[in-house]
């Protein structure tokens, strides 16, 4: 075997390993061309022009692009052929291959950016898909060489056109023509390094193809295999020069003669050391070596050798080859690494030396740290991750996971796994991989805590590339199976506060709760509690609120936070009217500001905002005894107390913001407690000290407003019919607030006829619109829906682009569907509904917001309802269900009312898979809705009836059980 | 310049194997503590959890808690019983490896004998009669001594008996605490358990963390691999292929790759 001189060893060396390295130089595509000429014309505007078009290709606008291009074909009509190149491209993006072609045949046929442009075709067509157009082209190229091979100034084109089409060949699978292109190349008789890694190439794929074919065909391959591998040998002792070796060893493996296999790796070793030495003197990387491949096979040889050996009974000599087969296997992982042989060798050692211990033989041998491998190996992994190559980086994580599971550390890896089919984008790998941290690494003490910090790595690393949907699915599987992790409670406070802050606030009481009811230890259990109460009181589930701000106010201690705290507990009883509680939390939040206001505040921010909380609570306390009313007898005494509450309020607070509603129900109050110069009094400086403000320029209307909330009900009709005695004195716009009042107080009539005024007398358009929608809304309360058409299409009339549009559109569409629904004959039923229809289009004219649709396609269903049609109706609301937009949180209630009316009606009809895959829908989606309970029934029962009908039902996701299932015996 | 001798020398040596004592001749009695009698006869007397072994000098009974195994002939009926189930003739079988049960109890071939009753049972269908075989087995047997294929087959009798709960609860089980051999086969079970249940994602997930994730599981790799790409094709997920691909290339003999080579 000739032997180099190690300097031209090193430097022929030096430039191989470059090649590696760098890969193999890409040339002149027509893409490439135009960037090599783009670099010799940095300023050339055109060709910013044309880059711009190939980026809208790429970007999927090649209609864009080939509007542009037209543009500076005309500009730059010398340019003709550059801007064909990009034409070309956006050609074929819009699926016109063939007049492509015919493009560049009107170009010479013999030039070099002609072929260039050629084959940009084919790759084109190759990255869509169109494998055979692709081939005949790049043949078509090929067979115009076949005899002669290409021009000597073509050489470097074709070199890199076929070895380009031999990666597209070996990605489709087509190895037989993949070698037929790196032949080509070979035939351009290449320099000495490019040939030779060629020769390795052809000769791997040789050997594929041998192993997969039989008989003659086989042995075609593997000559072919054989002839290149010592061809390989004979140039040099290079990296080339080890893989032949390899590649001669598995051959002789193939046809059965592992002793051959043994004897050429090691006749070949002293060599391949030299290569080791060189590979270490320049300071390369050693993972380079094919020592370790080499060595890693005799170690398998050996061991295979030795096992048959044993089966054979000759123990001293088998004895001999496990020693050989454990010396090199330990080399490997010891010298070696960094190398991909180097986890297998390490595992299969450690293997192989606990099976001969097994088997009687007293074996000696160093400890066997594989820290240093698998650390190795994990760093390569980690920086392919880093340098964004995610696949590369898997397949290094998977080799190391699958020789080296369930170590120490391996669950984070795991986790690293699954970040690299995160940023895939493989949401089925990704899920798979999780699997493993939840059902086989989270179930062992050992590995617990460090899988459920994986899952929470890997829901950071969702939130940063923005796939919120992965982040909720992966905190979901975190919350569940990993509940009494050290961060579970933190991860939940950060989930809650992500729905929080998109008001999300049914989906943030989820977690919350969790926190509230499991995480009673942790340290954000306050702050989530008063977030829970937040959101319930965002809700408007006062009774909730009140149970939870109970809590609060007894677990916060003393400062701003309970001050605050207090507040909001009497807000919600006041909302609930439990006015009394109310009564008795504004008094302690008082006592407390008023005797003892540093206790809750600790800096001047807290001071104020305490302030505001006294002038509140004060204010409210006044308002709430005038709403007493219980018993009736003592009603005068609560009234005469509000009075002096609400003089007390404005004794401390003399110019608050609250001070006319105040003036203005004390006045009240007064009036009927007959003590009418007070009362006068007291309007008096309502009139004085805040003449701009609404109660003093509407007295009568705020007066009886006043009475209307004070339940005083007969008292606020005298007061409004002062109104309707003398119109005149009133403007259209107080005639129409007055309106709106009794309308929100259930006084329709009384409505109706504050609101016909108004419409009668307001001047501006804008009042008389609202006049009118206002009396068709009141019409429709009554049920009067003949009068809310009317009211309705006057609205209209007056303009038919009103603001009222969408809000009045549906209205009137229920109003004619209610009229068609009760009409006495088709026909009438028929103009109805038609009408009702016509009057839902005119509302979708101005849908912008998918709120908006939302309620558009519930108002669909309700007329299709009433028109009777089932299915139609069924349609309208299972298209809300199952495609609204559960996260947006102005869609959510209208989701929820469409599953609410669906439920029933599939259940009419006997669908009851449907009933039950909603179901399980709305209560993964809705944890905490209104409907769970029902909803549970109605799956229970919707199962029960699948049952019956001897239906297979897959059991309730999530572990839940609807119905007991009977099982017989136990565990053995 | 280092010689190849001493470069050799700094490789790492290992040094001196010895031979395992011992040649076992005839029926045997393993001890616990690595000790062994050489016995006559071995007989079980399950009333008393002893064996009593007749030795050259004497017969003395020995509690079974002090027996790591014994080792006997094998029953001369076994083989051509084993090999009627192999040919589906169950009900010949089947009295035989009743006797063998019977009369080898305590000597391990009762154990044999009964994965055989189990699988006549399960060729039957009769699969509550499987049941009771197999729990009596793993009664008499430590888990890491059940071989896979019986345990596997121990599932399936539990699905042929439609003890859904009881599967579900063994295979989660196996999938978190039992040997990574184990876990992937019960990995495979419970992924043919959701897919007749018609939840084809769960199947999925099953199959595919066996193929990423266990690929040194031999046993369960070409089942994993087949099943798996058949889920993906139903899917149009163009990985169906390359599992396929790997499947025949990495067992281009097992019955799954030529199933896929014939185009199944």
């Amino acid at each position: 075997m000739r032997r180099l001189n190690p300097r031209v060893l090193g430097g022929g060396l030096l430039a191989l390993l470059l090649l590696v390295l760098m890969g193999f130089p890409t040339g002149l595509g027509a893409q490439e061309a135009g960037r090599a000429e783009a670099a010799d014309r940095p300023n050339d505007p055109l060709q910013r022009e044309l880059d711009f078009c190939q980026g809208l290709v790429g970007l999927r606008f090649p209609d864009f692009a080939l509007k542009i291009l037209d543009h500076l074909e005309r500009e730059n009509p010398a340019q003709k052929a550059r801007i064909a190149r990009v034409r070309v491209a956006a050609l074929t993006a819009l699926g016109k291959a063939e007049e492509a072609r015919a493009l560049i045949r009107t170009f010479p046929q013999d030039r070099i950016d002609t072929l260039a442009m050629l084959l940009a075709l084919g790759d084109q067509l190759y990255a869509m898909g169109r494998l055979a157009e692709s081939r005949a082209i790049y043949r078509e190229f090929f067979a115009r060489f076949h005899k002669e091979g290409p021009p000597a100034q073509w050489v470097e084109f074709y070199r890199e056109a076929a070895y380009k089409y031999a990666q597209m060949m070996l990605l489709a699978g087509n190895e037989k023509e993949a070698m037929e292109a790196y032949d080509r190349i070979l035939n351009t008789k290449p320099e000495s390094e490019l040939e030779r890694r060629l020769q390795i190439e052809i000769a791997e794929i040789a050997f594929r193809l041998g192993k997969a074919a039989e008989g003659a065909e086989r042995q075609v391959f593997f000559n072919r295999t054989r002839e290149l591998c010592r061809n390989v040998q004979w140039g040099g002792v290079d990296l080339w020069f080890g893989q032949s070796v390899v590649l001669l060893a598995h051959l002789e493996m193939m046809e059965g003669k592992p002793e051959k296999a043994r004897e050429t790796i090691q006749t070949f070793l002293p060599m391949l050391r030299e290569l080791d030495d060189a590979l270490r003197g320049a300071n390369y990387p050693m993972k380079l070596s094919p020592m370790a491949q080499c060595r890693y096979l005799l170690g398998t040889l050996y061991e295979e050798e030795a096992r048959r050996l044993l089966a054979e009974g000759k123990r001293a000599e088998a004895q001999k080859a496990f020693s050989e087969a454990l010396t090199h296997l330990f080399n490997v992982f010891v010298r070696y690494p960094d190398s991909s042989w180097a986890p297998e060798s390490g595992a299969r050692a450690e293997r192989l030396a606990e099976e001969l211990k097994e088997a009687g033989f007293q074996v000696q041998l160093p400890t066997i740290d594989l820290k240093p491998v698998i650390e190795a190996q994990v760093r390569e992994a980690r920086l392919q991750f880093s340098q964004n190559d995610f696949k590369a980086a898997a397949a290094k994580y998977r080799t190391v996971l699958n020789v080296f599971p369930e170590r120490p550390g391996m669950a984070s890896l795991v986790g690293e796994l699954a970040q690299c089919y995160l940023n895939l984008q493989d949401k089925l790998y990704l899920r798979a991989v999780v699997q493993e941290l939840t059902d086989r690494y989270g179930p062992r003490p050992a590995h617990r805590e460090e899988a459920g910090t994986a899952l929470i790595r890997l829901v950071a690393a969702a939130e940063e590339i923005q796939d919120f949907e992965s982040a909720d699915t992966i905190s979901q599987v975190f919350f569940d199976r990993f509940a009494d992790h050290p961060q579970a409670a933190a991860l939940l406070f950060r989930r809650g506060e992500e729905r929080f802050s998109k008001e999300q606030y049914d989906l943030a009481l989820d977690y919350f709760s969790r926190i509230v009811e499991v995480h009673t230890n942790a340290s954000v259990w306050l702050p989530a509690l008063n977030r829970l109460a937040s959101c319930y009181s965002k809700l408007g589930d006062w009774t909730n609120a009140v149970e939870i701000l109970q809590r609060y106010v007894t677990e916060v201690p003393v400062g701003a936070a309970l001050a605050s705290g207090r507040f909001r507990l009497a807000e919600a009883y006041r909302n609930l009217d439990r006015l009394e509680e109310a009564i008795r939390e504004y008094q302690k939040l008082v006592k407390a500001l008023v005797e003892e206001p540093r206790k809750y505040a600790s800096n001047p921010d807290e001071e104020r905002a305490n302030q505001m909380l006294l002038e509140q609570a004060m204010f409210w306390k006044a308002f709430c005894y005038s709403r007493l009313g219980d018993p009736p007898e003592k009603k005068p005494l609560y009234q005469a107390r509000a009075a002096e509450e609400y003089r007390a309020f404005l004794k401390a607070f003399p110019k608050s913001a609250l001070g006319p509603n105040a003036l203005s129900s004390l006045g009240v109050l007064l009036l009927v407690l007959n003590r009418g110069d007070e009362a006068a009094a007291a309007y008096e400086r309502l009139a004085r000290e805040y003449p701009d403000s609404e109660q003093a320029r509407n007295a009568v209307f705020a007066r009886g407003a006043a009475l209307l909330e004070m339940g005083e009900r007969e008292k606020a009709a005298q007061v409004f019919q002062e109104m309707f005695n003398r119109p005149s004195a009133f403007t259209a716009a107080q005639f129409y607030q007055a309106g709106r009042v009794m309308l929100e107080q259930g006084e329709i009539e009384t409505a109706v006829q504050s609101f016909r005024q108004a419409a009668q007398t307001a001047t501006e358009p804008a009042l008389k619109e609202m006049a009118h929608f206002s009396l068709g809304e009141a019409m429709a309360r009554k049920g009067d829906w003949t009068g809310a058409v009317k009211e309705l299409e006057t609205l209209f009339t007056l303009n038919s682009n009103t603001g009222y549009m969408m809000p009045a559109g549906f209205l009137l569409a229920r109003a004619h569907a209610e009229l068609g629904k009760a009409a006495p004959d088709e026909r009438t039923r028929g103009l109805h509904f038609n009408a009702a229809i016509r009057a839902l289009n005119r509302a979708g004219r101005v849908i912008q917001t998918p709120e908006d649709r939302a309620r558009r396609d519930l108002e669909t269903a309700s007329l299709q309802r009433l028109k009777g049609d089932t299915d139609g109706a069924l349609a309208s609301y299972q298209r809300l269900v199952l495609l609204g937009d559960v996260q947006n949180p102005k869609v959510r209630p209208y989701i929820e009312q469409a599953f609410e009316q669906v439920m029933p009606m599939l259940a009419e009809k006997g669908m009851f898979q449907d009933m039950v895959d909603n179901a399980t829908l709305y209560l993964e989606q809705f944890p905490r809705g209104r409907l769970v309970a029902q909803a549970r029934q109605w799956r229970a029962e919707a199962q029960r009836r699948l049952a019956l009908a001897g239906a297979a039902e897959p059991p309730s996701p999530g572990g839940e059980r609807d119905e007991p299932v009977p099982e017989e015996g136990g565990r053995p | 310049m280092t010689t190849r001798t001493s470069r050799r020398r700094r490789e790492i040596v290992l040094i001196g194997m010895i031979l395992a004592a011992g040649v076992a001749l005839g029926d045997r009695v393993i001890f616990k503590d690595g000790t062994i009698m050489e016995a006559v006869s071995i007989r079980f007397r399950a009333s008393t959890q002893e064996y009593i072994v007749q030795t050259q000098q004497a017969t003395v009974p020995i509690p079974a808690a002090r027996v790591e195994r014994v080792e006997v002939p094998k029953p001369p009926a076994l083989d051509q019983a084993m090999a009627d189930i192999r040919s589906g003739k169950y009900d010949a079988a089947i009295p035989v490896l009743e006797k063998i049960v019977q009369d080898y109890q305590g000597l391990e071939w009762d154990n044999q004998a009964r994965d055989g009753l189990g699988m006549a049972f399960l060729g039957k269908r009769d699969f509550r009669r499987a049941l009771a075989v197999y729990r009596e087995l793993f009664t008499a047997l430590p888990a890491e001594r059940i071989p896979l294929a019986v345990r596997r087959r121990y599932w399936q009798a539990l699905q042929g008996a439609e003890q859904y709960a009881i599967l579900k609860r063994e295979l989660d089980d196996a999938i978190a605490k039992a040997p990574r051999d184990v876990a992937a086969m019960a990995q495979l079970m419970r992924g043919d358990m959701y897919a007749a249940q018609g939840q084809k994602n769960d199947a999925l997930l099953d199959y595919l963390r066996t193929v990423i994730l266990y690929e040194k599981e031999r046993e369960s790799r070409p089942e994993a691999l087949f099943k798996a790409a058949k889920l993906l094709e139903e899917l149009r997920d163009p990985r169906a292929a390359d599992l396929r691909k790997m499947l025949t290339s990495e067992f281009p003999n097992h019955p799954y790759a030529r199933q896929v080579s014939a185009g199944g």
